[in-house]
């Protein structure tokens, strides 16, 4: 196995131009789960240096694309480059650029906080000085100290998020793909990790998000995809795809599915 | 909650027994309707799990054709030693021994498997109900019908009706009143032994551990061991430990049907009276226990430690190998899952090192060596699904399926190697034949790293279900207990005939005593374990990085 990645950390790339090369491009994307269609011919292009978001309502297919694209979940059919790396051909290869914070998975939680994050650090090949190193940094980065030494499993929602992202961080990728990065996150930490997210792709590394989020999205992301019932709606830099109105304003429009009561009588507080 | 917004029948009266249509419904459940619901969760859960797992399906039809074999064969001997030998008092004193034995054997395989299996049905778990109106008793009824209504309940209870074919006259009616109180002895008892290791296991408090062993200990060995003393003392020593047996607390109900047809109606009575006072005592302790259960929150994650404490992390080779070895070693002593094996491996060896010594035959200490060498790689046969989709996060990074392979029998190797060591040498010092060590070692060595070659790829393959903590109540692992014991054989049998050389080998230096054929037993035993553990390796780390993202997804569907 060679020791180092073909790429380097945080690899040198160009801002996010109309013309960037693509950090990760999906083509034809396609995924059923026995007769359910999950994902349904996704197309998509996230260019090197931006910050994209993907956002879309429950069962839109989100996750679905988001472990299609990192090598977790294998597609029936289509492509997934990263940085020109096919994921499905040789996903070692496209698995050490790619940071991945998965949703609705579990961590392996009976290791302290710190304990994952080396783990995972020694697991992409850095020495144990490195990881060690990065893993206080990422701590420190995160609020996470004072729960360096405590098992994962005593975290809250919120710090697992937290861990995981560290976990994702730790072999400073070239594309982060974060499902969901800031559920059950406090607003301080919120944003102390936007501040992070926002750095990274200033840097030249790539993000990319799914959230509920419309407002988050539209104030942090500078590209972003709306998909629904498994295929994109609309895709591009946010200003595109919102036009004139809000984000959340456009999507409702495209999705649909506003209803207009207050539930059923027996929902009503008395 | 308003009453009388819903209309309908009147909730508690009107449940029929089947209790059906009841969703909308408000106020309590009846208890019939309730125990009905429960059941038809279980079986609810315990179909969809099959149906969605074919494999799964298979392990639990094979498991079942055993179980029925068995109890066929229990059933057949039952009615022979009926026929055989006419009334004559020996033929009476063979039948009553015989009863005596099977019904220990039989109540004690019950509160053995929860110990050992930790694969174990738990449905209707009352940590993961305690968030439902539901009372103890109601639980602890469901559970006991649940155990009485799947495969191994039914054959047992058919087996304990059987035993009245043994008997002639009074004595049947006698056998068939007794096998009630005696298949609920069974069931209630591996209840409360699955419940006593779990919160053993889960507690953070070291103290109530040793004495939830200690009381085990106390209640499954003291009465046995004491019969044997005191039989060894008899004239006819195994008759006599026998004769003693008959009125230790877990033998003495299938003990009355014998008593009444040898013509001793009142010490029958006794033994009934006694019989229904363990029941009662053992339904007593497990209520005590499920109440303590409900009381703690979930499976205690392990203490925490000082920033910069890495656990076996620090000395690891700084590789993904040594990463997920590291892992690995960390889990076996923070997840009660692993750490139920270092709890009852040391038991099982002193026991039998214990009896070797008290029945004067060595070659129970002498193979207890082997025995757990082949034992303890089987904790890694779940080693998949006991990571659950965390195993995701070593998806994510380009660590390669022999990396994963090498990490996690490093991990198993560390602590089964030095321990069967260790048992070997204690095993054999304790008889005084320590001149053995080397085709012990040998046979130990070929079982050990075959086991560990047979798991590399059957791990691989299989995805069994296990218990998760703090998960969906309702995700079951139903039908869990007879897959991982199903595929426990499997392995067993596999990894026994891929040794058969160096066992052979072993096997035929301790009958001839030759010095050589020992040194040789053992140079054989490494290279073929060494040599099955490679090619292991190879094969399930191919299977691995092939099979990877649908390994995921069936930890997905299983679990989480």
């Amino acid at each position: 196995m060679p020791a180092e990645s073909p790429t380097g950390p945080a690899g040198p790339a160009g801002p996010a131009g109309p013309d960037a090369p693509l950090a990760l491009e999906l083509r034809g994307l396609r995924k059923s789960f026995g007769a359910q269609v999950a994902v349904d011919g996704i197309d998509l292009a996230v260019p090197a240096g931006s910050f994209f978001g993907l956002v879309g309502p429950n069962g839109a297919g989100k996750t679905t694309t988001l472990s299609m694209a990192t090598g977790l979940l294998r597609p029936d059919a289509g492509a997934v480059r990263v940085h020109g790396l096919d994921v499905w051909a040789d996903p070692l290869a496209a698995k050490r650029v790619i940071g991945n914070l998965a949703d609705g998975v579990e961590l392996f939680d009976r290791l302290t906080g710190e304990q994952l994050i080396v783990y995972t650090g020694m697991l992409f090949g850095l020495d144990r000085a490195t990881a060690a190193g990065r893993a206080s940094d990422l701590l420190d980065l995160l609020d996470l100290t004072t729960s360096a030494g405590s098992p994962v499993s005593d975290y809250s929602a919120g710090m697992r998020k937290k861990i995981g992202l560290a976990a994702a961080l730790v072999h400073s990728p070239r594309l982060l793909v974060l499902d969901e990065p800031f559920e059950s996150v406090d607003p301080v930490s919120a944003a102390n990790i936007r501040d992070i997210l926002t750095g990274f792709a200033r840097s030249g590394g790539t993000v990319v998000v799914s959230s509920h989020s419309m407002d988050l999205v539209q104030r942090m992301c500078d590209h972003v995809a709306i998909v629904a019932g498994g295929r994109v709606l609309a895709a591009g830099s946010v200003d595109e795809v919102r036009g004139p109105g809000t984000l959340e304003d456009r999507f409702l429009q495209l999705v649909g599915g506003r209803r207009h009561d207050e539930g059923p009588e027996w929902l009503r507080g008395s | 909650m308003a009453a009388g917004q819903l209309t309908g029948p009147g909730p508690a009266a009107a449940s029929g027994p089947g209790g059906p249509g009841e969703r909308g419904a408000t106020g309590p459940l009846s208890e019939r309707a309730t125990l009905a619901l429960l059941l038809r969760l279980r079986f609810q859960v315990l179909r969809n799990t099959l149906r969605a797992n074919v494999l799964q399906l298979v392990l639990v039809i094979l498991g079942g054709v055993q179980g029925s074999i068995v109890a066929v064969l229990a059933i057949v001997g039952l009615v022979a030693l009926g026929l055989l030998g006419g009334d004559t008092a020996g033929a009476l004193e063979t039948r009553q021994r015989t009863i005596v034995v099977g019904g220990l054997v039989l109540t004690l395989g019950w509160m053995i498997v929860p110990l050992i299996t930790s694969g174990v049905e738990n449905t209707l778990d009352p940590r993961r109900l305690a968030r439902f109106p539901l009372r103890v008793g109601t639980l602890l009824r469901a559970q006991v019908l649940v155990g009485l209504t799947w495969i191994p309940g039914i054959l047992t209870a058919l087996v304990a009706l059987a035993t009245a074919a043994v008997w002639r006259g009074p004595a049947v009616a006698v056998a068939l009143l007794c096998a009630v109180p005696g298949v609920l002895i069974c069931v209630v008892g591996s209840r409360l032994a699955a419940s006593l290791i779990s919160t053993a296991i889960a507690s953070r408090r070291i103290g109530l551990r040793v004495a939830v062993a200690v009381v085990a200990l106390a209640v499954l060995v003291l009465p046995i061991g004491g019969a044997i003393v005191i039989g060894m003392r008899a004239p006819e020593p195994v008759g006599g430990a026998v004769d003693a047996l008959a009125w230790s607390p877990l033998a003495v109900i299938w003990t009355a049907p014998g008593l009444v047809a040898e013509g001793r109606p009142a010490s029958a009575v006794l033994a009934i009276a006694l019989g229904l006072i363990v029941l009662a005592v053992l339904v007593l302790a497990w209520r005590a226990s499920v109440i303590a259960t409900t009381r703690t929150t979930g499976d205690a994650g392990g203490r925490s430690v000082a920033a910069g404490r890495l656990g076996p992390l620090r000395w690891m080779p700084a590789t993904p190998a040594g990463a997920i070895a590291a892992r690995s070693l960390a889990y076996w002593f923070r997840d009660t899952r692993y750490t139920r094996q270092l709890v009852v491996v040391p038991l099982m060896p002193a026991l039998l090192i214990l009896w070797a010594r008290i029945i004067d035959q060595p070659a129970l200490a002498i193979g207890v060596a082997p025995l757990v060498a082949g034992l303890l790689p089987l904790t890694m046969f779940a080693g998949l699904s006991y990571d659950g989709t965390a195993f995701a996060g070593q998806l994510m990074s380009p660590a390669t399926g022999r990396d994963d392979r090498v990490g996690r029998t490093a991990a198993i190797a560390l602590i089964a190697g030095p321990a069967t060591l260790v048992i070997a040498l204690v095993g054999l010092g304790v008889v005084g034949r320590v001149d053995l060590l080397p085709p012990v070692l040998g046979m130990s060595a070929a079982v050990l790293l075959g086991a560990l070659g047979v798991i590399a790829v059957s791990s691989a393959l299989v995805v069994v279900p296990v218990p998760r903590t703090g998960r969906n109540p309702f995700a079951g692992s139903a039908g869990a207990g007879m897959t991982s014991i199903v595929g426990s054989y499997a392995v067993t049998g596999i990894t026994g005939l891929l040794a058969l050389p160096a066992l052979g080998l072993g096997i035929a230096a301790i009958i001839i005593g030759a010095g050589w054929l020992g040194w040789l037993a053992l140079a054989v035993g490494v290279i073929e374990g060494v040599a099955l553990l490679i090619v292991g390796v190879r094969m399930g780390g191919g299977l691995l990085d092939r099979r990877g993202p649908e390994i995921l997804a069936r930890l997905r569907s299983t679990g989480a």
